[in-house]
């Protein structure tokens, strides 16, 4: 009974396991090539996902259809940052660009009352809509005499963020953009010598992260998360603690420490069924971050990152 | 009682203080005159309650290298280098690049904590002293103070504040008197502001007093970073490749400039330069090193001769007359 | 020869300054008792003042120190919930208060500071985000809505009241102005800003890294703790689920306000804080295009930081020293062709 228990509470992360690793996979792009961390990923991942929610709801189109114009927003819009702001700005610094995209985050909260009027909820599943095919929302399996439970959204969810990320990191390794964010990301300035256009890597990366972002929102957003301007800054600020938690050095470390801020979250949530534990799942992310914090501590690199001998 | 080395250097900046607003303002010369006199008398007691190192360097001697090693995992960056530093001479460290030089002032002030090895320092009170038990903003209390190979200016403070910056350990006044702005910060800044002055008419810097670090031409930073080592009554003054990046004129001005300090300050130069004219020139011992390792040591002449030398770092590198 | 002008020697006088600013605010508040400016008026004056002493403070933290914080909103909270407890559930005066607060912010300052020497920039900040987050987490387990009774608002043993608390909000910001301006020109200002700069030299010059970031963190989360107890005995209220005062949301606009008014001016901070928090509760919401459109403010202050950014990295700051600099010149031509 408690090991079904304790698998059905792994399956329930699983969605957030995907959504925290495509935003912390979409933050580290832009800290490893922008050297900022972009505050406006959350907000701007609810703008696409409002575009998205707004056709789903209002024209019931299919899937792709829907989805598409809330990613193509989110890739406009990071060029935009990219491009028009970054570039245009009198030497704006990493410290500058920070605020630069804080100031974004007050945009686009200011826009998405204007465009789409008081926010409300709209419940839509974006990949598979169980209810008008008529199917059960979740998957029932039979072990440890229990029964495991998954939603088949979460299932949906976990194969796009394999593929998609795993398209990522392959594009990453071997492809001639992939070198280009590697090199930009290691020194800017010499990858530019070397003859990379470091202003379309730059770029891309922001139109990826850009798209990234919203699928992540949608995918959330499918989950029954009620949608509001601000519905993505605690899956961004979870992102950014993975990308410490994991290390910055590399691309896979926050990918890692994504996944293990909701697995962890979730076994301290799962404590609770324990006699005289009753209460914990209320302390459960005081828990997370302070455990998270000494890890860090201990490991200031992060997880996968190795230790940097300071020059004098 | 015991006391520790930064009260006993409290003391004596308190004494200096005194005496310079005697000096300064001579119609409270008496006042002042007698606090001094009355700080004198705490200092020549403290100075007596320092707690005894044991340590004892040979006459003449201000600072004794022995087994230095310095690993970066497996890199052997500084491996079993002893020498050691006469008072009041000019010593060169030379050797071709990736040597170690660099290293081994990191491991003298204290920036990198050797793996091995001992460094003896006689201080300013005339004691000798294990730096390796110092933390590395203390080093500069025992009178050693350095400047950086790739210019370390602070470059949103004027050139006159970058000097008062160096003298920051001469400053008394605790943050209450400083957060209110009390009588004695004012004339600890008049007094230090004064010496800063006299420091920068003696580099030939007044005239940029006023202006921002940020900006100024090279050459004129690298007189910054010199002057501000003198503004701390420097015992060993450490210069990490001075001439790199002056033309040939600017050196021969920087050669004459180091004699310079050597002979007003009473100081030692310890220094690691490239430039090998400037080097044989000022320099009164010189140590040559490879790998860590030593190669050679001796006067100008000595080293110049030696075959190791001229094979590993004159030879072998080309780019050296 | 330079000539010296009464007029601007007065002016360029920090205590003057601070002098001028707190008649000018005051009398607002006399001006709100004769019936001539609004109460909701003079109620965002003290609410963008407790923001302005939470700002300059992390002036001193981001300007001088050059270490960033995301933690701001957890540090108010902290001082907040002291507040709460000490003056509502245990009956005692303010004083108390405000020194259970700075001693509460005195350790977490030192908690951070100490982190601080080991994780550096912007990890530092995300960091400290984290901990904020911790905080607020802590506190909304702990209780999730303090309000403090009118009653309860006591000073020196007298009732003070909203125009009381509005005074003292006052006093505590010129006092705070004075001492930290007096700060930031004294050694301790200089080895900060060395210590920004370059902290190997910084080092060298005998300046300890871990006394001077411990005292900056200290001292800014004790103006943030200030402004978190401030806040209760003005606003008196916090719901810890809807409200936005412990969030990132506080973090980033006091960031915000610091970067726009210029990281090294307290004044010009003040002015942030007052294009952020104050523009909008004093004066935006009285034109009816705003009052139909709230979103459109939080869109304007957007642009607005946007803009200030990509054109004057100094901030407000930079461009009211680009203006003085500009009429000086003119009045120096004009003064040559007199001549």
């Amino acid at each position: 009974m408690m090991l079904a228990a304790f698998f059905s509470t792994l399956c329930g992360t699983l969605l957030s396991v995907c959504i925290t690793a495509i935003a912390a996979f979409a933050v580290t792009l832009i800290f490893k090539t922008s050297t900022t961390t972009n505050f406006a990923q959350g907000s701007i991942a609810a703008l696409g996902c409002y575009i998205t929610a707004d056709l789903f709801g209002k024209y019931d189109l299919p899937v792709w259809l829907g989805l598409f114009p809330g990613m193509v927003v989110g890739v406009l819009v990071g060029l935009f940052v990219d491009i028009v702001i970054f570039r245009k700005g009198k030497n704006v610094n990493a410290l500058g660009k920070q605020i630069i995209t804080m100031g974004l985050v007050s945009l686009i909260f200011g826009a998405i009352p204007l465009i789409f009027g008081t926010p409300e909820t709209i419940p839509f599943e974006p990949f598979y809509n169980t209810q008008k095919a008529g199917v059960a929302p979740n998957f029932i399996i039979p072990a440890f005499g229990g029964e495991i439970v998954i939603t088949k959204h979460s299932i949906i969810c976990l194969i796009i963020t394999v593929v998609v990320l795993g398209a990522l990191f392959l594009l990453l390794k071997y492809s001639k953009w992939g070198l280009g964010v590697r090199a930009t990301a290691s020194n800017e300035f010499t990858a530019e010598l070397m003859g990379i256009n470091s202003h379309v890597i730059t770029a891309a990366s922001w139109a990826i992260a850009g798209a990234l972002g919203v699928l992540a929102a949608v995918m959330y957003a499918g989950g029954g998360t009620m949608i509001s301007s601000g519905f993505m800054t605690t899956v961004q600020v979870n992102a950014f603690l993975a990308g410490i938690l994991g290390g910055f050095s590399t691309f896979y470390g926050p990918v890692i420490g994504a996944v293990c801020i909701p697995v962890v979250s979730s076994c301290i949530g799962f404590l609770a069924n324990f006699p005289g534990l009753a209460n914990i799942s209320r302390w459960n992310m005081v828990i997370v971050y302070v455990l998270m914090l000494i890890v860090i501590l201990i490991r200031p690199q992060g997880l996968t990152g190795k230790p940097v001998v300071k020059k004098v | 009682m015991p006391v520790s080395y930064s009260h006993v250097d409290r003391l004596r900046r308190k004494v200096q203080l005194y005496e310079s607003l005697a000096q300064m303002e001579p119609k409270k010369a008496a006042a002042h005159e007698k606090r001094a006199a009355a700080f004198r008398e705490k200092l020549s007691q403290a100075e007596k309650d320092l707690p005894q190192t044991g340590l004892k360097l040979p006459e003449g001697v201000v600072l004794d290298v022995k087994d230095l090693c310095m690993y970066f995992g497996g890199v052997k960056a500084v491996d079993g280098l002893s020498f050691q530093v006469k008072k009041g001479e000019i010593f060169g460290l030379i050797g071709p690049n990736g040597a170690g030089k660099t290293t081994v002032f990191n491991c003298i002030t204290q920036f990198y904590k050797p793996t091995a090895g001992t460094l003896h320092f006689e201080n300013k009170s005339g004691q000798t002293v294990d730096l390796n038990k110092e933390k590395v903003h203390d080093v500069i209390l025992q009178g050693i103070v350095r400047t950086f190979q790739n210019v370390e200016v602070i470059r949103e403070l004027s050139v006159l504040d970058n000097l008062l910056i160096a003298g920051h350990r001469q400053y008394t006044a605790n943050l209450a008197e400083q957060t209110l702005h009390l009588p004695i910060l004012r004339q600890e800044e008049r007094v230090i502001r004064a010496r800063a002055m006299k420091v920068l008419e003696f580099m030939g810097l007044t005239a940029y007093k006023d202006w921002y670090a940020m900006g100024l031409p090279y050459g004129v930073l690298k007189k910054i970073e010199i002057a501000r080592t003198l503004m701390c009554d420097p015992q060993l003054i450490i210069l990490d490749e001075p001439a790199a990046g002056l033309n040939d004129s600017e050196t021969a001005e920087l050669a004459k400039l180091i004699r310079r300090i050597q002979e007003e300050y009473k100081c030692t130069i310890l220094l690691v330069e490239h430039d090998m004219g400037l080097v044989m020139d000022i320099c009164d011992t010189i140590c040559a090193i490879s790998f860590g390792k030593l190669l050679a040591l001796g006067t100008p002449d000595e080293v110049q001769a030696n075959k190791d030398v001229q094979a590993a770092y004159l030879g072998d590198s080309g780019e050296e007359e | 020869m330079k000539k010296k002008n009464p007029v601007v020697d007065f002016l360029r006088n920090p205590l003057s300054q601070i002098i001028i600013f707190v008649v000018i605010v005051a009398l607002i508040e006399f001006l709100s008792m004769a019936g001539l400016i609004s109460s909701s008026f003079v109620q965002a004056v003290g609410n963008t003042m407790i923001y302005a002493i939470i700002a300059i403070g992390f002036c001193l933290l981001l300007g001088y120190s050059g270490l960033a914080s995301l933690g701001t909103g957890g540090f108010i909270g902290i001082g907040a919930y002291v507040a709460f407890y000490v003056i509502q559930e245990f009956n005692l005066p303010y004083i108390v208060a405000l020194l259970a607060a700075i001693v509460a912010s005195i350790v977490i300052g030192v908690v951070v500071g100490f982190i601080s020497l080991r994780i550096e920039g912007i990890y530092l900040a995300i960091l400290t985000l984290g901990l904020s987050e911790i905080i607020r987490n802590l506190l909304m387990v702990i209780k999730s809505t303090v309000k403090i009774d009118v009653d309860h608002v006591r000073l020196f043993g007298l009732k003070i009241g909203d125009q009381g608390a509005y005074f003292l909000i006052l006093f505590t910001f010129a006092l705070l102005m004075w001492l930290l301006s007096n700060l930031i020109n004294s050694p301790t200002g200089r080895a900060m800003l060395a210590m920004k700069n370059s902290t190997s030299a910084a080092q060298a010059m005998g300046i300890s890294l871990m006394k001077f970031r411990l005292l900056a963190f200290v001292i800014s989360i004790i103006f943030a703790g200030i402004g978190g107890v401030l806040y209760m005995m003005f606003i008196r209220t916090i719901t810890t689920s809807t409200s936005t005062l412990l969030t990132l949301t506080t973090s980033l606009n006091i960031l915000g306000a610091v970067i726009i008014g210029g990281a090294k001016s307290l004044w010009g901070t003040t002015f942030g804080v007052f294009i952020i928090y104050g523009l909008q509760a004093m004066f935006l919401s009285k034109i009816p295009f705003f009052v139909e459109n709230p979103a459109f403010i939080i869109l304007v202050t957007g642009v607005l930081i946007i803009v200030v950014v990509m054109f004057f990295p100094g901030g407000f700051a930079q461009i009211a020293s680009q203006v003085t600099a500009k009429i000086k010149s003119k009045r120096a031509q004009g003064g040559k062709e007199a001549a």
